[in-house]
């Protein structure tokens, strides 16, 4: 088993962070975005063309991976890559030191990313969670009759807290858990309240046993930033109260981590939450202050999880 | 029914600039009902063009004629006579319609009148909505009769994505998201049991993807 399956196993409150490869082609921009993953984290996790055209995230989590800094998960939506290209992508990644896949069907392309391009739309997020765990566990070619040695990889979906009806949501966590999930990494919370509830409905149905639940959390960086996603539900609802405090704050910036970090530290006290991915926020990687204790993070915060 | 909506005047004007003596083809079928292609839209158009080349110091002769369906050879003979005696052909058909008028008639300029929409209904007074993609196999008995292939911008067939909400699509405020609509479907049908099934990846060799189908049914031919 590779690093990251050891962590989600370890029962050790564990820590990822969100990586977006550079928009274009600069090879030393790729490399010091490699040399910036602090070496505490668990993994990052490198997303697919979340918001424009970057470089590939296939290449930026096949160079994280030869640096060795952290366990390298890598994004992929279903959105841009057909069946062939989802599962090719994933061999290759398993054979170049990537250790999961988070399999995801992505933002919709027409939402300010390429509203020109047909989107791929062969599998849904939870077919390719299926495929992928076919894959790891009988091999690489399930056409063939001789025993393909199994993949090491960890596959993982996204699950959404805030998304109601509640019986809908968790048929949604269900399904995914059933195809073999083995994480799920949230929305970015802003709402601690609602993701409790949320958590509470899966403790009662014993689904955060069935798997590694991930939470998120997202800096804010400005009041124009807050209030687009506020305005885009994006991640579910963000009260006026976090709205004012950037607003008002003489470091927006600063504010923001220190709010990331505030959340991160109630939702490490959630039962059954096994660990906080730190999204970037359109940063190639979350500044490193984040993970300061002048921000308020708990790096040593590497006690069992809260289970 | 086949859902169109008409190009712009400006654009018909453009695609047919250099002829002098056009035959405008209306369709009395699906785009009749949609207020795209019928007689009325023939004639307005044809008005249209006539004046708008006349101010430009280049009139143009339109010929009109509307016939029952431009899919149907057999309605396409009646135009023999007045295609003989036009440059070019606009047909205010479906994209099925101009190209069966373009190789009924193979030395004929044709031109599409229309962008040829999709498959829907009339959802009120001048509003259509779109309802199948024809994926060749139809899996509507899975989810209540509301169809995630077509309705989900997605097309997800497991559920919703992060964006919906319970009144409408990420992609489009003014669209409802296809999966609510089949949670309550299915809910008012008894039938929320069929949200537990994974349903497998769709075996899209019945789609297009493969190229445009052909279907022969033996037992009709004569």
């Amino acid at each position: 088993m590779n690093r990251f399956g050891q962590s989600l196993l370890s029962g050790r409150m564990i820590t990822t962070a969100e990586v977006l490869a550079p928009a274009g082609a600069d090879p030393a921009a790729l490399r010091a975005l490699s040399l910036s993953v602090p070496s505490f984290l668990d993994a990052v996790i490198v997303a697919d063309n979340p918001d424009r055209i970057r470089s590939s995230a296939f290449s930026a989590a096949v160079e994280l991976s030869r640096r060795k800094a952290a366990g390298v998960i890598l994004s992929m939506t279903t959105r841009d890559r057909n069946r062939l290209a989802l599962m090719s992508d994933a061999l290759g990644a398993a054979a170049l030191g990537v250790e999961g896949i988070l399999c995801m069907s992505g933002r919709h392309g027409s939402i300010d990313i390429c509203p020109e391009a047909a989107a791929a739309g062969d599998f849904d997020s939870i077919q390719l969670v299926q495929a992928m765990k076919r894959m790891v566990l009988d091999g690489a070619d399930p056409k063939s009759k001789k025993k393909a040695p199994a993949l090491n990889l960890q596959i993982g979906a996204t699950v959404h807290p805030y998304l109601r009806p509640l019986q809908l949501n968790l048929m949604c966590v269900r399904k995914k858990i059933s195809v073999g999930a083995d994480f799920l990494v949230t929305q970015a919370v802003f709402d601690t309240e609602e993701f409790e509830s949320w958590m509470a409905a899966l403790r009662r149905r014993g689904l955060d046993k069935r798997t590694a639940i991930i939470a998120s959390v997202l800096p804010l960086s400005s009041g124009e930033h807050v209030r687009a996603l506020q305005r885009s539900r994006m991640y579910g609802p963000i009260g006026d109260d976090i709205v004012d405090r950037i607003s008002a704050a003489p470091d927006p910036a600063a504010e923001g981590l220190s709010i990331a970090a505030e959340i991160a530290n109630i939702l490490r006290g959630i039962r059954g939450v096994r660990g906080i991915h730190v999204i970037g926020g359109g940063c190639g990687l979350v500044p490193p202050e984040m993970f300061s204790e002048k921000a308020g993070w708990k790096s040593e915060d590497r006690g069992s999880v809260n289970a | 029914m086949i859902v169109a909506s008409p190009k712009s005047i400006t654009e018909l004007k453009s695609i047919i600039e250099g002829h002098r003596k056009v035959l405008f083809v209306g369709c009395g079928t699906c785009v009749t009902v949609c207020l795209a292609g019928g007689e009325r839209e023939v004639s307005i158009s044809s008005y249209a063009i006539r004046m708008a080349r006349r101010l430009d110091r280049n009139p143009v002769e339109i010929l009109q004629i509307t016939i029952e369906r431009q899919c149907d050879n057999e309605f396409l003979k009646e135009l023999a006579a007045p295609a003989s005696e036009a440059e070019a052909i606009v047909s205010f058909g479906c994209g099925a319609g101009v190209q069966a008028i373009a190789e009924r008639f193979p030395g004929k300029p044709v031109y599409a009148a229309l962008n040829t929409q999709f498959l829907g209904v009339l959802e009120q007074q001048a509003v259509w909505t779109e309802k199948c993609m024809g994926c060749g196999d139809c899996m509507l008995a899975h989810f209540g009769g509301i169809c995630p292939v077509t309705r989900c911008a997605k097309r997800l067939l497991n559920g919703p994505c992060g964006g919906s909400t319970e009144t409408r699509c990420e992609v489009d405020p003014d669209r409802p998201c296809a999966w609510q609509l089949i949670y309550e479907r299915l809910k008012s049908i008894g039938q929320l049991g069929r949200l537990e099934e994974v349903v497998p990846p769709k075996d899209w060799s019945t789609a297009w993807y493969g190229g445009a189908r052909k279907i022969v049914r033996r037992e009709h031919q004569v």
